[in-house]
């Protein structure tokens, strides 16, 4: 009944990755060209997918291909740029309704393939690259969008913590570029670069649905034929070792903001492919991955200082990062609060109702995750740059057998490193105008 | 039991349905081979629901803007602890949510089924409200709406619907102010929960891999000992709405990065609820998918003047005493893209859409319809938002395939009226 993924060698390093199930009536399809987080190149892969959106030589404009998308019963075509660890991937994404619940039978899972291999061998162009108007306009969209994270709080509190924290680490790049250097991104050597992209990076295409991997198989070659070159080989999730020794750094930052943001950074030393990654999920889970997690309950329920306040791993990375939007003059207490909160499952302060209750919220969502064709796709994605595919029921049992011991272990190897704080300019400014 | 069915012959699903003697309603979708199954609980009570007759007494209640929101959040409260940790011990995730029509808790699970749902029946209808819960919700929820007031998208679009309602208390934020949420004591809680928690104005839906029939007769169960009485539908006192707008523009200072914009157009004296609404929605939402969407002219045109980019939109939005569309998103120059986008509209309505422009747009609205269906999520709520405003989610789906272009066009003419019509900015600090 579950989906269970068929892999394919379609061509050097070009794997496609099937699975079949009928419980879905949309076929999900994404493919994934990857590369490895790095200065130099990051701006221009970023820009890459944004371009290639625009339009390709029959479907030239973005409204070509709104009217084509529409005409395919609203297929939803999306791109855009993952960060998995230190790795930056082009992400294009895929999703058709099956033919058997429309009123017309048009073959949309080939159709949608085809489309893919239209926009990466075909893009729109002038002069042999790529056309210099859509070029300069998805750059500068892309500046803007790095910096509207200003209007939501927590998350740009999240990206300033996370350059901070790690400054000179290809992870403290920032996914869709340098803001600078996407004002000089220029046509010819954004298609020289994205030709280069397309023959060496590995390659991967998922495909989530009511369909047939043979057929699949068999669109793939047709429609995706990739100029595949000399693929680089391993590309790993981190290219370096943490940094040692360091002392804990605060940053405060201030903005007229009605709300304080604190958000603290973490070096986990456990990752995704190490063999203590399921007690490092159930840590996390203990601390603050649940409304029944410590920083929930301390922070929100007890004190009543925050209305948000949980953790979150990227454990491609090994960092786990604390966020709470807290009145600016609460810092002290909250900062303790989470602190006191770290410190407690360090020194062994576990309920046997915390550890229960965790495993039990993980489960859940792991198996909620095999209903939603993008988190199948996603923690298979994961997987692999990782080069540790962990399949849904290994991972339970795993998550079952989780100890407290193994949970201690795990947090006595966790690092402080950033504070930052986001506030407003005084203290008692947040009550103006009332 | 005695219960019914309601059949989609292009979804190829079914709902089976009843009506308990506590007027209590009880859908089930089931679908097998999900792992998750999903049940949500909804009162017919939301954030414009601030005035009304009580049951028995008929004594008029004006309450403090925000208190649906904080019935629920004070929901949460029971005698033992906190109901999340009874969730937590079956391995269910638990949560809830207002809106302006309505109230709903939820839960996901894929082990201890009936368990869930069990909880879930019960906490709603044990309200706990203390002085004590009731102050330390003051405090998280205060933080809640600092939360939001610091999104220039939210105050846009509190500013927009206080420019377009006069009265109408959906231009009241949802969570209230922090002033509002201060005056709120457990009197004024009971108060609303006797009124809107009555089963007769309530709904469950469960979706998942479930047996219809035993799921009924569970939640037949739990609500049919606990004697209710019958009772006839709450009176809800919503103030006369003039036509015009309130305010034809509003603009507002924020940290944000660039200037946004948004414009709206509101419905003179629309449909409460039912059929006839039911078609306006639908009808709605096709006019501004062919006029504004990434396939227009005017979108290519406003795109290619840099006056807008991927996350302009347009959506519409209509409950009882209430109807508008909401058009905009971050422009470089709000002005200058009024300025198009109404000149642009005019056109439009002069002109008309193509036949070809509204049969694209039906495609499209037909196939991301049923991609939808692989949302339990999206099946449980917008089933039960769209049963509460007399309407169903199945009948969305034939109606979208029966719209003309001369009715598209007709409402087109209608609904982009420029006297009703006003602009919220939100201008960078």
């Amino acid at each position: 009944m579950h989906a269970q993924f068929e892999t394919m060698a379609i061509d050097r390093g070009f794997h496609l990755h099937v699975a079949p199930t009928d419980k879905f009536k949309t076929t999900t399809i994404k493919l994934v060209l990857r590369r490895s987080l790095r200065a130099g190149e990051h701006t221009r892969t970023a820009v890459i997918p944004f371009v290639l959106r625009r339009g390709t030589q029959s479907l030239p404009t973005v409204r070509d291909i709104a009217r084509h998308l529409e005409n395919m019963y609203g297929a939803g075509f999306s791109v855009d740029i993952g960060k998995i660890g230190e790795t930056q991937n082009i992400e294009l994404f895929m999703e058709v309704a099956h033919d058997r619940f429309l009123p017309e039978k048009l073959g949309l899972t080939e159709r949608a393939l085809a489309f893919l291999g239209q926009v990466l061998l075909t893009p729109a162009t002038e002069d042999g690259v790529f056309r210099r108007e859509y070029v300069a306009q998805e750059a500068e969209h892309l500046r803007r969008r790095i910096q509207s994270t200003i209007n939501h709080k927590p998350q740009y509190a999240l990206k300033r913590l996370r350059e901070e924290m790690c400054r000179g680490e290809p992870f403290g790049l920032h996914k869709y570029g340098d803001e600078a250097e996407l004002g000089q991104v220029g046509p010819g050597q954004l298609y020289e670069h994205y030709r280069h992209l397309l023959a060496s990076s590995p390659v991967d295409v998922f495909v989530v649905g009511p369909v047939e991997p043979g057929a699949v198989a068999g669109w793939v070659k047709e429609h995706l034929a990739l100029p595949r070159g000399q693929v680089e080989g391993a590309i790993p999730a981190v290219q370096g070792p943490d940094p040692q020794g360091r002392p804990e750094q605060v940053v405060a930052e201030e903005q007229p903001v009605q709300q304080g943001v604190l958000a603290l950074g973490y070096r986990t030393g456990t990752r995704y492919p190490d063999d203590d990654y399921p007690a490092l999920l159930v840590y996390n889970g203990i601390l603050g991955g649940f409304p029944h997690s410590k920083l929930f309950v301390n922070v929100r329920e007890k004190a009543s200082l925050a209305y948000f306040a949980s953790s979150h791993l990227e454990a491609s990375k090994g960092i786990m990062t604390v966020v709470a939007g807290i009145a600016a003059e609460k810092y002290p207490q909250a900062l303790a609060i989470i602190r006191e909160q770290v410190a407690a499952l360090a020194d062994g302060a576990i309920a046997d109702q915390e550890l229960e209750h965790t495993r039990k919220g993980l489960i859940n969502a792991l198996l909620s995750g095999r209903d939603s064709p993008g988190r199948i796709i996603g923690g298979r994605v994961v997987g692999l740059i990782n080069g540790r595919v962990r399949p849904v029921p290994a991972l339970i049992e795993e998550i079952r057998a989780v100890t407290r011991d193994d949970v201690v272990r795990v947090a006595q190897r966790v690092r402080p490193d950033t504070v930052y704080f986001l506030r407003s300019p005084a203290a008692g400014a947040e009550e103006e105008g009332h | 039991m005695a219960w019914q069915t309601m059949y989609s012959q292009l979804l190829e699903e079914r709902v089976v349905f009843t009506r308990l003697p506590s007027g209590l309603e009880v859908f089930v979708m089931p679908r097998p081979g999900f792992q998750k199954r999903y049940a949500v609980f909804s009162a017919r009570y939301g954030s414009i629901d601030n005035r009304f007759r009580r049951p028995g007494t008929g004594q008029e209640l004006e309450v403090p803007d925000g208190i649906a929101h904080f019935l629920e959040h004070q929901l949460f409260e029971d005698e033992e602890g906190h109901v999340f940790n009874s969730f937590a011990a079956l391995g269910a995730s638990v949560n809830a949510y207002t809106s302006h029509t309505m109230t709903s808790y939820l839960f996901s699970t894929t082990d201890n089924f009936e368990a869930a749902l069990d909880r879930l029946l019960d906490f709603v209808q044990a309200p706990h409200f203390t002085p004590e819960g009731v102050q330390k919700e003051i405090g998280i929820i205060e933080q809640e709406i600092r939360m939001y007031q610091d999104q220039p998208r939210h105050r846009l679009g509190m500013n927009l619907l206080e420019a377009l309602y006069h009265a109408h208390p959906v231009r009241i934020d949802i969570a209230g102010t922090v002033e509002s949420i201060r005056r709120i004591d457990p009197e004024t809680l009971y108060a609303c929960y006797d009124t809107f928690y009555h089963p007769s104005n309530m709904a469950v839906f469960v979706v998942g891999d479930v047996d219809p029939e035993a799921v009924l007769a569970q939640v037949e169960a739990d609500v049919g000992p606990r004697g209710y009485a019958p009772r006839p539908p709450v009176e809800r006192l919503y103030p006369e709405e003039p036509p015009g707008v309130a305010q034809d523009r509003v603009e507002a200072v924020l940290p944000a990065a660039r200037p946004l914009y948004a414009l709206g157009f509101k419905d003179a004296g629309a449909p409460a609820g039912g059929p006839a609404w039911l078609r306006r929605d639908v009808v709605t939402s096709l006019v501004l998918a062919a006029a504004l969407g990434k396939s227009s002219r005017l979108y290519q045109e406003l795109y290619d003047a840099d006056l807008v980019d991927d996350g302009f939109g347009a959506r519409y939005q209509a409950g009882p005493g209430y109807g508008h569309s909401v058009i905009g998103g971050e422009t470089r120059d709000p002005d200058e893209l009024h300025r198009r986008l109404m000149e642009g509209l005019a056109r439009l309505a002069g002109e008309g859409l193509a036949e070809e422009d509204l049969r694209r747009v039906q495609r499209q609205a037909v196939g991301e319809f049923v991609q939808f269906f692989d949302s339990l999520e999206f099946i449980a709520n917008g089933f039960l938002y769209y049963h509460f405003l007399g309407a169903s989610l199945f009948a969305y789906l034939d109606q979208l395939q029966e719209v003309t272009v001369e009715e598209a066009n007709r409402r087109l003419r209608e609904h982009f009226d420029p006297d009703r019509a006003a602009v919220s900015i939100v201008r960078p600090a």
